[in-house]
């Protein structure tokens, strides 16, 4: 029986086992000396590729630097002993032509093909397509070159290396889209298709590519945008999304902590606060052990507290709201027990000294303690000091910050324009009327010299322009300029230089808006125009209206279109800012039910539809109220659509 | 012949077990926790179904009726021997059914765990609470009352009687002309809740005049505006001065959104303070 001794064979064979043992008793050992016939060979079994790909690897990379390796050798020795196994198959196959012989060369082959594959797996040869060269000709002076191996072993885990990295660098973030079913949440693709079956007991939407779920056993998990486990249940105890960091909780060594994670969930802090709460303005309050403080949006400890006893711990936090673009630091007043400072949002420096009296928060960095025998005491802090207090008004107010425009309004309800750069009263002339508005101060005096109303726009350290025989509409800049009476009870626009922003002027005009545009018109014919007084929109209409302000924006920004509704024979469409018609006027009305994404809903005889305003497309969904709509894709009682109107999920399948 | 199965052979099929049982795991657990939620939801409609006969059978004109499922169990309504699936342990105090009795139109809600209105219902005016006919409203300075909800801070301005809960975001959206609150309230809405929010969510608006009002506690209140605001004035949206607290007629203010959140939310956890406020939800 041919097989019962390659069996003996088989089973004393492990990875790197000494093989040569059992290979060196076979009667192959008479040949070792014999140079091997290549053509013979070529006519054998597919097998040996597999080691001429070795041999050609180690011949490619024989400038390596030697090394002496017992696996290499003793691969060597491996490689040998089926060079002579075949060499003696060949010449008994020449004496005998015998089939039975051919079989026991083909066992005999099959196990050096496990050593084979032992060699593969130290060298991670390439595939077999590329093996078909047989070098066995060369065999003495490849096989030397095996201690090429380190080398191999270094470009694997090069490789390996590169591998993993691309698989962690994420090039899109994926976003779910959440299902419930039966009460359990699952979530599906832009596709519709079912990455998550319906299985969690709790899920929250997706957020920059991860979802917070809850399964059957009440444990947290984190899924990724392929719906695999990015945080495994269990590891967590809660996770909760606060503007754009999670608030989790784990047990740690020292019992329950909590710690930030950022939107990619990494560790802001690490795992050592009691407990952890969001404020605003990224502002989060922390307790740890007899310490409390504050956490900036870094999760950086910009304020600590030591408390004298455990239980007798209570802080809060108001932080300051700054309006306008104002680039200041924002301040917040801290109140630890019975006490109160002010400090610093970014840094935590303490601006105040501390008081028992109770500090009041408004915006723009303005603060106040109560004064029970009249006017409450105001302080304005910037640049880490307090750079303006009085008592005498009632309220006091800033509009922006970078205005250095501190108003006044006394118990009589009289204005104070107060300069913060000088602390000095702007109004303090009886006969010149001062009024504030979007950041300048527009004074107006008579001129019994010219015998003229003289205005003049200032702000705290400079006149910025002065204007004379034109008459303000009511005295106010919006959003940068000013609506002015002309001579002929028209309308114009002036800009805070003082200057006329076109020749032009119109029976009716609205306010610039926050992009810069006025609606105008004259003979009942409506247009638009943009801040240099161009008409944008030919005044041709019969009546114009703007889009949502953000949502103009949003639109801009995907598509870079600037898009204004207008009206023609009772109809509203939607026109583009080279006046072009880019949705016809076949409309009753159109309704904004969002600023974030490019979708309008439209009446049209009686009927609501969608529009996609980025495609320019009417949706064919047939719309009821509840209708939601999310970043790229919207959600009725029926399904779920795309931005296309293509349902892509069937509410219960 | 083959007298046995040489190692290799052993090896070869204890890896292929390991691997199948290491794909076939997962499937397993999750087959077993998708049955287990399964069989909390039917329990869940079991106990709503026992609820309703027992609603039925009894003579109630509250607006809001709550049945403990341990009482339902004393009273025969459900077999003694239930369990909640999702624990296999008997069911808790805090398990119940809300029902809603809203003018004949009834709704019911199964509830496990505490909601605003058990935590708020046991406060008085040590906490800032105060019981006005079927209300408890949050009055004063320093009213313990923060709530996190959506990822944010809100203040409980009262619970009604049918328990739904009032909150007042704590951060105002700055600068809303009149022309545009309507739609900026239902761009508000869309762009700023989930699904999951949405849900619970009965109404959205703004804050009305007489919430205000009610909020002060000697001329104090945790509602503090630094500048005007939009108030829903008998259905009309009106400016609030800050300084004289007058209604008028201005063009532009701020906004205080306030929702109305349906009555069977539960509280995870919290105090309702600023540093551990009441987290809404699951």
């Amino acid at each position: 029986m041919n097989n019962k001794p390659l069996d003996d064979f088989e089973d004393d064979f492990l990875p790197f086992s000494p093989v040569d043992e059992d290979t060196d008793n076979s009667p192959s050992d008479d040949f070792k000396e014999e140079k091997l016939d290549n053509s013979t060979i070529d006519e054998n079994l597919s097998i040996f590729d597999d080691i001429n790909t070795i041999e050609s690897s180690v011949s490619n990379l024989q400038t390596s630097e030697k090394q002496d390796l017992n696996i290499s050798n003793e691969i060597i020795d491996n490689v040998e002993d089926v060079s002579n196994k075949i060499e003696d198959t060949k010449q008994e196959k020449e004496k005998t032509n015998d089939t039975d012989t051919v079989k026991e060369n083909q066992n005999i082959f099959d196990d050096n093909a496990s050593i084979e594959n032992n060699l593969q797996e130290v060298q991670k040869a390439p595939s077999k397509k590329k093996q078909k060269k047989s070098i066995f000709n060369k065999k003495g002076v490849m096989l030397q070159n095996l201690k090429i191996l380190p080398v191999l072993a270094f470009c694997f885990v090069s490789v390996l290396g590169i591998y993993i990295f691309i698989n962690n660098v994420k090039a899109d973030v994926v976003n779910l889209i959440k299902i419930e079913e039966n009460s359990k949440v699952g979530y599906i693709n832009n596709e519709g298709k079912v990455v998550v079956k319906p299985k969690y007991l709790f899920g929250t939407d997706y957020y920059k590519g991860y979802a917070v779920v809850k399964n059957y056993n009440n444990l947290y998990g984190v899924l990724d945008g392929k719906g695999n486990d990015e945080i495994p249940f269990g590891n967590i105890f809660s996770a909760t999304l606060y503007g754009d960091k999670y608030i989790v909780s784990k047990f740690t060594n020292e019992g329950l902590k909590m710690g930030l994670l950022d939107s990619n969930l990494k560790e802001v802090t690490r795992f050592i606060y009691d407990n952890l709460s969001y404020s605003k303005s990224g502002v989060f309050m922390f307790t740890k052990g007899e310490t409390m403080g504050l956490l900036n949006s870094k999760g950086k400890e910009i304020y600590t507290y030591k408390v004298d006893e455990v239980d007798d711990r209570n802080i809060s936090i108001e932080v300051s709201d700054l309006q306008g673009d104002s680039t200041s630091d924002i301040y917040a007043k801290i109140k630890i027990n019975e006490s109160s400072t002010i400090i610093n949002t970014n840094t935590g420096k303490e601006v105040y000294k501390y008081t028992l009296d109770d500090i009041r928060v408004l915006d723009n960095n303005v603060f106040y303690i109560k004064d029970d025998s009249g006017n409450n005491r105001y302080f304005v802090i910037k640049d880490d000091k307090v750079i303006y207090e009085t008592s005498e008004y009632k309220r006091i107010r800033i509009e922006n910050l970078d205005s250095n425009i501190v108003i006044g309004i006394k118990e009589n309800s009289d204005i104070d324009y107060i300069n913060l750069l000088t602390k000095t009263k702007i109004n303090d002339n009886g006969n010149i009327k001062y009024t504030y508005s979007d950041g300048v101060i527009l004074s107006e005096a008579y001129d019994f010299a010219s015998n003229k109303t003289q205005y003049t726009i200032s702000i705290p350290d400079k006149t910025l322009g002065t204007f004379s025989d034109i008459d303000p509409v009511d005295d106010t800049f919006v959003n940068d300029y000013m609506k002015v009476n002309t001579e002929n009870k028209k309308y114009s626009f002036l800009n805070k230089k003082g200057e006329f922003i076109t020749k032009k002027e119109y029976e009716s005009a609205s306010d610039f808006n926050k992009n810069g545009f006025s609606i105008v018109s004259n003979d009942g014919q409506y247009g638009v125009i943009n801040t240099k007084g161009k008409e944008i929109i030919k005044l041709k209409y019969n009546e114009i209206s703007m889009i949502d302000e953000d949502l103009f924006k949003t639109i801009k920004r995907r598509n870079n279109q600037e898009l204004f509704i207008f009206k023609e024979d009772n109809k509203y469409g939607i026109i583009n800012s080279d006046e072009k018609v880019v949705v016809k006027p076949i409309y009753d009305d159109f309704e904004f039910i969002t600023t974030k994404y490019p979708i309008i809903k439209a009446n049209y005889n009686n009927e609501t539809i969608l529009i996609n305003i980025d495609t320019l497309k009417e949706l064919s969904i047939k719309t009821e109220n509840d209708i939601e709509i999310y970043d790229n894709y919207i959600v009725t009682s029926n399904g779920y659509y795309n931005y296309e109107g293509e349902l892509i999920y069937t509410i219960g399948g | 012949m083959k007298k046995g199965y040489t190692l290799i052979e052993l090896l070869a099929v204890i890896v292929i077990l390991s691997v199948i049982a290491a794909i076939a795991y997962p499937k397993i657990i999750d087959v077993i926790g998708s049955s287990k939620i399964k069989a909390y939801n039917v329990s869940k409609k079991n106990i709503v179904e026992s609820a309703k006969l027992k609603y039925l059978a009894d003579v109630n004109s509250l607006n809001v009726s709550e049945y403990k499922v341990v009482d339902l169990i004393d009273e025969g309504y459900i077999k003694n021997t239930a369990k909640n699936p999702l624990t296999n342990e008997k069911y808790t105090e805090d398990a119940k059914v809300l029902i809603t009795n809203d003018n004949g139109n009834v709704s019911y809600s199964y509830v496990e765990g505490e909601t605003l209105y058990d935590i708020v219902s046991k406060k008085n005016s040590e906490d800032g609470v105060y019981k006005e006919d079927l209300d408890y409203i949050y009055k004063g300075e320093d009213a313990q009352n923060y709530v996190s909800f959506n990822g944010e801070i809100y203040r409980i301005l009262r619970i009604d009687s049918y328990r739904n809960a009032y909150i007042l975001k704590d951060e105002k959206n700055k600068n809303i002309n009149i022309n545009n609150i309507k739609s900026y309230i239902n761009s508000y809405y869309n762009d700023n809740y989930s699904e999951k929010e949405k849900n619970e969510i009965v109404s959205f608006d703004i804050l009305d005049y007489q919430s205000y009002l009610k909020s002060f506690n000697d001329d104090d209140s945790y509602i503090l505006n630094n500048n005007d605001i939009w108030v829903n004035y008998n259905s009309q949206y009106k400016t609030l001065n800050c300084v004289t607290n007058k209604i008028e007629e201005n063009s532009n203010a701020n906004i205080r959104f306030v929702i109305k959140l349906k009555n069977d939310i539960i509280v995870r956890s919290g105090e309702g303070t600023q540093l551990n406020p009441y987290i809404l939800g699951e």
